[in-house]
C-alpha cells in the first residue's frame, strides 16, 4: 500500500502506521470542519470543502453533481473545483441530460453506503471519460435532509489511481460531513426565503404577526406591523403604551379594557382606529389568543393585525349606495323571503314600517303579481339566469312601470342562496314619455290642420267644383225629365255626370280626411309613387291657383317602403307648399315645381322636391329645420321640423340643398321595405 | 227671351258640361267654351247673348274679359261664377259690370236668374243700339244746314234766336226746320230732343 501523504507540519512519522492513519485522518477532517464553519452560505461552503478535498486527495478534480437520482433525466453541476490545466469543460448552472451510463451510476452509487470507485467497482460513463479525460474516479451519494441527493465525486486525470482503503473511508466521511451542512444551510436558505415570503404576504395583505409578552408589556411584530400600527420600523419591539398611544382616541379606552381582559384569558376579535403620524386614520382588525406557560400562568398573547381601512372604505360605500340609492335593492332568499331591503325598496313598495325582512314577497307584491312575474323570473335567477324586465306592473296601491333585475347570488359556495333584486320605479318617467309623445302626435296633427288650412280655399274650390256641377246637373235632370215629352236621353246623360262628380268630390274629401286624421302612426305598407301622385293631387289646387307649374319624375316604379301613409303625406304636401312659397315673387312662367323619386344606395327610396324659387344663403341652410324659424310672414315655421322629425322616425333623412341654378332641393329618404 | 244664347266658359269640363245641360233644359240655347280666348275667337251670334263666366283659368283670370271684349267692340252682358270668391274679386267684377258674382255651389234659381236678368239687359242694350242706329241713318239723310238748325232746335232755341246765329231770316229758319222733322219722322219739339237723346249712346 501506498504510503498516505501526510502534511510536512506534522510529524507523523514517529507514529505507528495505524495512529498516522488516524491522525491523518483526523486532521484532514479538522480541515474540512473548519472550512464548513467558516462558511456562511451554501455555495462558499461547497466550494471551500471541494478545495480541501482536492488538496487532501492531491486529485485533478472534486465535483457535486445533482440530483444523484436514478430515476431524473437531467443534472446539474452546482459546484467543481478543479486544479490548474484541469478546468472542467462542463459549466456550472446548466442542466445536462441524464444519459443511460449516468443514471447507472446513480444507481450503484445511490445503492451502496460509501464510496465507488468508478472504473473500477462501475463503469466510467464512456462520453464523460474521454471528454474530461478520466484515469480514476471516486464517488459517492450524500443526502442532505432537505431535497434530493448529491454526487460527490473526485477525479483523476494524470494517471490510473488506486484508492486505498483509507482514502476511502476519509472520503465516505468527508461526504457524511457535507451531506450534514449542506442540510444546515440548505434548510437555513429556504427558512430565510419563507421569512421573505412571509413579510412579502403581510405586506400585501396588510396583515402582519404580534406577540405580546403578558409580563412585560412588549410587543414584538413584524415590519408591517409596525407600519400598520403607524410606528417606526426599524426595531424589533415595541410597547403595549405605544401602541395605543397611536389609537384613536374615542378606541382608546375600548382597547386598553379588552387588552386587559385578554390578559385574563379571553380570545380577542376587535377592531380600533389608529392615527398615523400624517393624521390618516386607518381601520385596525386584531385577533388573538393566549398563550400560557409551562406552569399555566399565562405568557403571551398571540395574534395577528390586520389594517382593514380599504375594506371598511368599501364597506362603508357599499353601505351608503345601498341605504341611499334611488333605485330599491333588496335580497331575497331562495324561500322568497327577504333578506336585506333598502329605504328606497321599502318606500317603493309601501312596505310597512316594520321592514319587508323576513316577509314574504307575495305580502309585498301581492300574491298575483307574485305568482304569475316575481316567482318566474326568481326561478330562473335562482337557476343561475340573469333577469331583466321592464313593464306595467299592478302592486296592491295601484298600477306601476317597473324595471326589474335579478341576480344571482353565490355567497360562499357555488349554490345560489339569493337574488338581487334591483326595482327602479319608472312610473312618473313612462307617464311624461308617454304625454310627450301625445303631444307630438298632436303637434303634427296640428301642422297637418295648419297645412291643410293654408290650402284650404284652394281644397274648397275643388270640393266646390264638382258639387256646382252635381246640382245644375241634377236640376237639369229633373227639367229633362219634367218636359213634354220628357227627354230621357239628355236627363241619363245628367245623371250619369252626377255620379262622375259624386265620386270626385268624395275622392277629394277622402284625401282630407286622411290628412286630417289625428290618431296614432300606423306602419303599412306604401307604395311610394303612388303617394306622390296622391298628394299632388290634393295640392294641385293650390299650385293652379298659385300659378305653379308641377312636373314628375317618378322612378321607384312598384318600390313599396313602411311608414305611415299620413305623415309621409303631410311631409310631401309640406315640401311641396314650402317650394311653391319660395316662388311667389317670381314671374308666373318660372315657377316649376319638380317632384323626383328614384332607388338610391343600400336600396334606400329616395325623394326630391326642386323648386326654382328664392332659394337660401348659408345661415338659412343651417336653420330651416329649427322649429318656428320661417323666412315667411305666415305659418308656424314648424313644417320643415316636423317633417325631419317624421323621415327620422320613419328611419330616413331629410336635407337641404341649393341648386345650381336658382332654387332649393329638399331630399329625403326612406329604408326599404325589408320585407319586400 | 226663349231664343236667348248663353255663352258658357269654364275650365272644368264636369261643371261646362253640367250648366251646358241645366242652360238647355230651361228652353236656352248655349254653347260652352273651355276658357276665354276660345270665346273670343268664336263667332257671335246676332242674338240676345250672356256669357256665364268662371273666375279662375290655369295662367290668367277671367276678369280680364270685359276689356278684351270692349277692345273688340263687343258688349256682352256677363254673369260670374267662382269657386272660392273673395269680396275684392268681386267688387271688381261688379265695377266692370258684370250682372251677378256666384259663388260654386250655387242653387239653380240664383243662376237662372242671373242669366235672366242677363239676357233681359242684353235684349234692352240690343233694342236701344239698334234704335239708335235707326236714328242716326235718318240723322245722316240731314244736309249741313238742317243739322245746325237741328242742334239749336234740340237745346230750346227760339226760330228768332237761331236765326241770328246762322245769320238768316226767321221764315227760312222755319222751312229747315219743317224739313229736318220731316226726316226724321217726328211732329213735336219734344220728340225732336227724344230723338235726340236716343241717338246718343247711354254712357
Amino acid at each position: 500500500m501506498q504510503t498516505v501523504h501526510a502534511d510536512a507540519k506534522t510529524p507523523v512519522d514517529r507514529l505507528p502506521e495505524k495512529a498516522q492513519d488516524h491522525l491523518w485522518f483526523l486532521e484532514n477532517m479538522d480541515a474540512v470542519h473548519r472550512a464548513i464553519q467558516s462558511a456562511s452560505d451554501v455555495e462558499q461552503m461547497m466550494s471551500d470543502v471541494l478545495d480541501v478535498v482536492l488538496s487532501i486527495f492531491e486529485c485533478d478534480r472534486a465535483l457535486l453533481t445533482h440530483p444523484c437520482d436514478p430515476a431524473t433525466t437531467s443534472f446539474r453541476i452546482p459546484m467543481r473545483r478543479t486544479r490548474p490545466g484541469f478546468e472542467c469543460p462542463l459549466a456550472s448552472d446548466v442542466e445536462y441530460p441524464a444519459t443511460p451510463d449516468v443514471l447507472e451510476v446513480y444507481r450503484a452509487v445511490t445503492s451502496t453506503e460509501g464510496p465507488l470507485r468508478l472504473g473500477t467497482d462501475v463503469p466510467l460513463p464512456a462520453q464523460v471519460k474521454e471528454d474530461l479525460q478520466i484515469q480514476s474516479a471516486l464517488g459517492m451519494a450524500i443526502y442532505p435532509k432537505v431535497g434530493k441527493p448529491y454526487h460527490f465525486v473526485v477525479h483523476q486525470c494524470t494517471h490510473v489511481r488506486q484508492w486505498t482503503r483509507e482514502e476511502q473511508r476519509l472520503f465516505e466521511e468527508i461526504g457524511r460531513r457535507l451531506a450534514d451542512a449542506l442540510t444546515t444551510l440548505l434548510m437555513l436558505r429556504d427558512l430565510r426565503r419563507s421569512e421573505l415570503r412571509l413579510a412579502e404576504a403581510e405586506r400585501v395583505t396588510h396583515v402582519a404577526y404580534v406577540e405580546r409578552e403578558v409580563a412585560t408589556g412588549r410587543v414584538l411584530t413584524s415590519e408591517e406591523g409596525f407600519r400598520i400600527l403607524g410606528l417606526p420600523i426599524d426595531r424589533q419591539w415595541t410597547s403595549l403604551a405605544e401602541v395605543l398611544s397611536r389609537v384613536h382616541p374615542s378606541d382608546r379606552a375600548m382597547l386598553s379594557q379588552r387588552a386587559a381582559g385578554a390578559r385574563e384569558g379571553a380570545y380577542h376579535d376587535i377592531q380600533y382606529r389608529i392615527i398615523r403620524p400624517n393624521g390618516e386614520v386607518r381601520f385596525i382588525h386584531s385577533r388573538g389568543d393566549l398563550v400560557e406557560d409551562e406552569s399555566g400562568r399565562p405568557s403571551r398573547i398571540l395574534g395577528i393585525i390586520q389594517d382593514i381601512t380599504d375594506h371598511k372604505r368599501a364597506e362603508y360605500l357599499t353601505r351608503q349606495v345601498f341605504d341611499s340609492s334611488p333605485d330599491g335593492i333588496a335580497i331575497v332568499g331562495t324561500d322568497f323571503r327577504y333578506r336585506r331591503a333598502n329605504p328606497a325598496y321599502e318606500r317603493t313598495l309601501h312596505v310597512p314600517p316594520d321592514g319587508a325582512v323576513g316577509m314574504h314577497m307575495a305580502e309585498v307584491l301581492g300574491d298575483a303579481l307574485f305568482e304569475t312575474v316575481a316567482k318566474p323570473n326568481l326561478d330562473r335567477c335562482f337557476a343561475g339566469e340573469e333577469v331583466q324586465y321592464a313593464n306595467w306592473v299592478e302592486v296592491p296601491f295601484g298600477r306601476r312601470y317597473a324595471s326589474v333585475s335579478y341576480t344571482p347570488l353565490r355567497l360562499d359556495t357555488e349554490r345560489i342562496e339569493a337574488a338581487l333584486i334591483v326595482v327602479s320605479d319608472l312610473t312618473e318617467h313612462m307617464l311624461a314619455q308617454d304625454g310627450l309623445q301625445k303631444a307630438q302626435t298632436e303637434l303634427a296633427h296640428m301642422a297637418r290642420a295648419t297645412t291643410l288650412a293654408a290650402i284650404g280655399s284652394s281644397i274648397a274650390h275643388e270640393v266646390n267644383q264638382p258639387l256646382a256641377a252635381i246640382v245644375m246637373s241634377g236640376n237639369a235632370c229633373r227639367r229633362w225629365l219634367d218636359a213634354e215629352p220628357p227627354n230621357l236621353e239628355e236627363a241619363r246623360e245628367a245623371s250619369r255626370r252626377i255620379v262622375n262628380d259624386g265620386n270626385r268630390a268624395s275622392e277629394i274629401v277622402g284625401r282630407i280626411r286622411t290628412l286630417l286624421q289625428g290618431g296614432e302612426p300606423v306602419k303599412e305598407p306604401v307604395e311610394l309613387d303612388e303617394l306622390i301622385r296622391d298628394t299632388l293631387a290634393l295640392v294641385q289646387g293650390e299650385l293652379n291657383r298659385r300659378k305653379i307649374t308641377a312636373q314628375t319624375d317618378l322612378r321607384a316604379t312598384g318600390k313599396t317602403i313602411v311608414g305611415d301613409r299620413v305623415q309621409l303625406q303631410q311631409v310631401l304636401v309640406n315640401l311641396i307648399l314650402n317650394g311653391a312659397d319660395a316662388m311667389d315673387l317670381l314671374p308666373t312662367e318660372d315657377r316649376k315645381l319638380t317632384i323626383r323619386s328614384m332607388t338610391g344606395a343600400d336600396s334606400n327610396a329616395v325623394i326630391e322636391v326642386e323648386d326654382t324659387g328664392v332659394g337660401f344663403d348659408a345661415h338659412d341652410a343651417a336653420r330651416i329645420f329649427d322649429a318656428f324659424y320661417s323666412t315667411k310672414s305666415h305659418g308656424l315655421g314648424m313644417g320643415l321640423p316636423i317633417s325631419r322629425s317624421i323621415i327620422e322616425a320613419h328611419g330616413g333623412a331629410l336635407w337641404a340643398t341649393a341648386n345650381n341654378g336658382p332654387g332649393v332641393t329638399l331630399h329625403f329618404t326612406l329604408p326599404a321595405d325589408s320585407d319586400s | 227671351m226663349a231664343d236667348g244664347l248663353v255663352l258658357v266658359v269654364d275650365d272644368d269640363a264636369s261643371v261646362r258640361e253640367s250648366l251646358k245641360s241645366f242652360i238647355r233644359s230651361v228652353g236656352l240655347r248655349c254653347e260652352a267654351f273651355s276658357a276665354p280666348d276660345e270665346l273670343l275667337a268664336s263667332e257671335l251670334p246676332e242674338a240676345s247673348a250672356c256669357v256665364v263666366l268662371d273666375v279662375e283659368f290655369p295662367g290668367r283670370s277671367g276678369l280680364d274679359l270685359p276689356a278684351q271684349l270692349q277692345q273688340a267692340g263687343i258688349e256682352i252682358p256677363i254673369v260670374y261664377i267662382t269657386g272660392h270668391g273673395t269680396i275684392p274679386m268681386s267688387v271688381r267684377a261688379m265695377k266692370a259690370g258684370a250682372i251677378e258674382f256666384l259663388t260654386k255651389p250655387f242653387s239653380e234659381q240664383e243662376l237662372l236668374d242671373a242669366v235672366m236678368q242677363a239676357l233681359e239687359r242684353d235684349q234692352t242694350a240690343r233694342a236701344t243700339r239698334s234704335e239708335r242706329e235707326a236714328s242716326l241713318a235718318r240723322f245722316a239723310t240731314l244736309t249741313p244746314r238742317e243739322r245746325e238748325v237741328f242742334a239749336r232746335v234740340v237745346a230750346g232755341r227760339m226760330n228768332k234766336e237761331i236765326a241770328a246765329e246762322l245769320g238768316t231770316v226767321e221764315q227760312t229758319i222755319k222751312q229747315h226746320r219743317g224739313r229736318v222733322m220731316h226726316k226724321l219722322g217726328v211732329n213735336s219739339v219734344a220728340e225732336l230732343v227724344r230723338f235726340a237723346e236716343r241717338m246718343t249712346p247711354s254712357a
